[in-house]
């Protein structure tokens, strides 16, 4: 699995069905994501899930609005619906 | 014929005492809802850490449900976040006390997962994330087609999501119902969700991990209301933003509640006292929140900590 965290105009150039998690930021520009593709045009990758995870304990004030951050077991647990897209 | 007589006369007696008996029951039901306060509730401060949690440790194993076991966990929120969170915020949660990190150990829990306005339910027993031992279901509530729709209309929040602003179908005070039940099958097909009574319907989703469950019958279980309980020494996370969030009327019960004796618990939005429903004998935890955060059914008392979580009046917390 990939972790990245890409603007929102190359996401929705993304194949969904490989994407499994998927959270905007709170200003709605980017995604932070966790697919099986490999994507190059990219803001930050990560080269594991908990460097992912802790990322956004550190940048929370972009990610999350109650000052956590998002966790290794939320990565794996909070499924991307692709005909949602929420 | 004589004795035909006697039986026809002592049937007559019976009925008209069964009558008499169901009468004078249902008054002293209907008197003990009449006497039953319904003042306060209890508030969970957004602040993390256990320094302001709401918890006790069931440690003789009253709630240490495990997954072919049949349960029902209900209780009464009132939204305090807003639509900033995208995040998780928990509901309660029972989780394996002095355990391994990962928070998913010996667990139970109804979560609301705000980032995509679904609610969640799982049970399991992970230790590690690559440890492939949950049952998890979720149901989500902005779209109307499909089978989104049971839930779509249980929920009433229309296209946008739970929020303090948006609190959808709301019972006395603005309180929501949320009930959580599962049958004794370990499957997570097994677990069905209420809002107010009102079934959500098929979930989105029913996650049964590859592994066999294994739930731990014995160990001692933390009970977090309100935040996620421990994880990482860094514990008692999600808990909202914006306001407390307020709870109400906890009731755990070791049966799965029926549609109907949702509804009886319900009440058509306000509160009444569980130990006149129904299935009161199937009633092992309750908890008022009158007053204090102790149990009126069972032994286990919340602890709450700090000063910021507390007991509010009912109508608090907007």
């Amino acid at each position: 699995m990939n972790y990245y965290i890409v603007t929102t105009e190359i996401f929705n150039t993304l194949t969904k069905e490989n994407i499994s998690y998927m959270l905007k930021s709170l200003d709605d520009t980017r995604r932070l994501i966790a697919t099986t593709d490999t994507v190059s045009e990219r803001v930050r990758k990560f080269n594991n899930i908990d460097t992912c995870s802790n990322y956004t304990f550190t940048n929370h004030s972009d990610w999350v609005g109650d000052g956590t951050g998002v966790e290794t077991w939320e990565i794996e647990e909070i499924e991307y619906i692709p005909e949602i897209d929420d | 014929m004589a004795i035909t007589k006697i039986n026809a006369l002592a049937l007559g007696s019976v009925a008209k005492v069964n009558s008499l008996l169901k009468a004078s029951i249902a008054k002293i039901n209907s008197l003990a809802n009449v006497l039953f306060a319904d003042s306060y509730a209890i508030s969970k401060s957004i602040n993390t850490s256990s320094d302001h949690s709401i918890a006790f440790t069931d440690t003789n194993d009253t709630f240490n449900f495990v997954e072919d076991e049949a349960w029902t966990i209900s209780f009464w929120v009132k939204a305090g976040w807003n639509s900033s969170l995208n995040t998780n915020i928990h509901f309660i949660i029972g989780q394996e006390a002095g355990g391994p990190a990962y928070q998913l150990s010996d667990m139970i829990k109804m979560m609301y997962n705000e980032s995509n306005n679904r609610l969640y339910f799982q049970y399991g027993n992970k230790t590690t994330s690559s440890n492939a031992k949950q049952k998890q279901v979720y149901w989500l509530f902005h779209t109307n087609s499909g089978s989104y729709a049971t839930a779509y209309a249980a929920a009433g929040l229309g296209a946008t999501y739970w929020s303090a602003a948006n609190r959808g179908n709301v019972g006395d005070d603005d309180y929501t119902m949320i009930t959580m039940t599962k049958a004794a099958a370990d499957d997570a097909g097994s677990l069905t969700a209420y809002w107010n009574a009102a079934t959500l319907g098929t979930s989105t989703e029913q996650k049964n991990e590859a592994l066999a469950v294994g739930m731990d019958a014995t160990g001692d279980r933390i009970w977090s209301l309100g935040s996620n309980g421990i994880h990482s020494g860094n514990d008692q996370l999600k808990c909202g933003n914006n306001t407390a969030t307020v709870y109400n009327d906890l009731t755990i019960w070791n049966k799965e509640l029926s549609s109907g004796e949702v509804s009886e618990l319900y009440n058509s939005g306000t509160r009444l006292d569980a130990t006149g429903h129904s299935a009161a004998s199937n009633l092992i935890g309750y908890w008022k929140f009158e007053g204090n955060a102790n149990a009126s059914v069972g032994d286990d008392n919340f602890t709450i900590a700090g000063e910021e979580s507390a007991i509010v009046a009912v109508g608090g917390g907007d």
